[in-house]
């Protein structure tokens, strides 16, 4: 009796325990916005940031399994993962558009120095 | 007693092997903590200190969460899920304080171009100013020297006659004014009018040189012509060079009758070719 007590009280609480995390869609959300973003930006060209995309998308494809498992608070967990990945990437894109344009700037101040050297 | 003793010392070695074991699991750091201290430590140390302070603070404070969950809870999905994080924002807060160094670096090349090409143009509005200030003292100088030019021709035509031909322009005073007949010293009255010529002559451009040339009429034998022409023009080049004008630039020459300005078989015309000429050259660099 006792036991079978024990294991309905456990079920009970397990169950609490998942009730008391939500489905984090909100979070997934999150990170799927961020990774349009970084998608929009362009982070297919910048190979760093192109990566930084890929582990998003991997870590949001394991959140929906994990949701889907009822498993919410790692669901949560890997969602926050892949919105940071895209955040990041989104991130390194701009780096690599401002690289750019320093360079760009660098040259020109050299143009402008030695205008004679003009290919 | 003496049962109980290999069973305790098996039991003790089991709880040992387990402690050991314990330790060794407790010791194993989730590999995501490992790179998200490395990761911070890294931003840290970096520009992120002074340019994205904000977003460095974030990461370290991602950072000490998962080192709480981590004591509290050892390794588990959900220290490795917060590292993940942490390491990210570390990351995140890196990139951003480079991506602010390269656009700084954008607006400092920005200034330094527009600097460089204010100087290009200061320097060449100098160089214009300084050709039109040229042109412009160029042309004064012209005008005084047209001036100075015009100035001599009005004070030589007052004083004998001047015109212009292949020579130069050619100063005529006659012979009668200057000498008495078959002499060659200067009269007084000649000294005066001279004296003005030479005056005239000196106010002019420095690089002109003078020929004062003897001439007679054809009268009397024509080696006695030649001297005495010479002689004349020796005359008026010394009273010249008296008066003041350098004698590098005034030569005297003799020529007799041989280039008469006028009929020799009337008195009219060898008064008129009794003269002495003085021929103005312009410098070359004038």
């Amino acid at each position: 009796m006792t036991q079978r007590l024990i294991i309905i009280l456990g079920v009970a609480l397990a169950a609490a325990a998942c009730a008391s995390h939500p489905p984090p869609t909100d979070t997934m959300a999150n990170a799927l916005a961020s990774m349009r973003g970084a998608e929009e930006l362009g982070a297919a060209n910048v190979p760093q940031a192109s990566l930084q995309l890929q582990l998003a998308q991997e870590q949001l494809s394991k959140a929906r399994k994990l949701m889907k498992d009822n498993k919410n608070e790692r669901a949560h967990n890997m969602a926050l993962r892949a919105a940071n990945d895209a955040e990041l990437a989104i991130a390194l894109v701009r780096e690599a558009r401002a690289l750019k344009a320093a360079e760009q700037a660098g040259q020109r101040v050299e143009a402008v120095r030695n205008p004679e050297v003009r290919p | 007693m003496t049962r109980s003793k290999p069973i305790l010392a098996f039991a003790s070695a089991v709880t040992l092997v387990m402690l050991v074991m314990l330790a060794a699991c407790a010791h194993e750091t989730p590999r995501e903590l490992i790179a998200a201290r490395s990761a911070y430590e890294q931003a840290a140390a970096g520009p992120s200190k002074e340019l994205t302070p904000a977003e460095l603070h974030v990461a370290r404070r991602s950072l000490l969460h998962a080192e709480q969950l981590y004591d509290d809870k050892g390794d588990t999905s959900v220290v490795r899920d917060q590292a993940y994080i942490a390491l990210r924002k570390a990351e995140l807060a890196a990139t951003l304080a480079r991506t602010q160094l390269a656009q700084r670096m954008v607006a400092a090349a920005a200034q330094q171009t527009r600097q460089l090409k204010e100087q290009e143009v200061a320097r060449t509005r100098s160089k214009l100013e300084a050709t039109q200030e040229e042109l412009i003292a160029e042309r004064e100088r012209r005008a005084a020297a047209e001036q100075r030019v015009a100035q001599v021709s009005a004070d030589l035509a007052r004083l004998a006659t001047v015109k212009q031909d292949e020579r130069g322009t050619v100063i005529t005073l006659s012979g009668s004014v200057l000498f008495a007949s078959g002499k060659y010293a200067l009269l007084p009255a000649a000294r005066t009018r001279l004296k003005q010529v030479a005056d005239a002559l000196m106010k002019g451009d420095p690089n002109t040189t003078f020929v004062v040339e003897g001439h007679t009429d054809s009268r009397g034998s024509a080696e006695l012509n030649q001297v005495l022409s010479l002689n004349r023009a020796n005359a008026v080049r010394d009273f010249l060079v008296e008066q003041g004008v350098p004698q590098e630039r005034v030569t005297a020459e003799g020529h007799g009758a041989e280039r008469p300005v006028a009929d020799n078989s009337t008195v009219e015309g060898r008064a008129n070719n009794r003269r002495v000429e003085i021929i103005v050259k312009p410098g070359r660099s004038a």
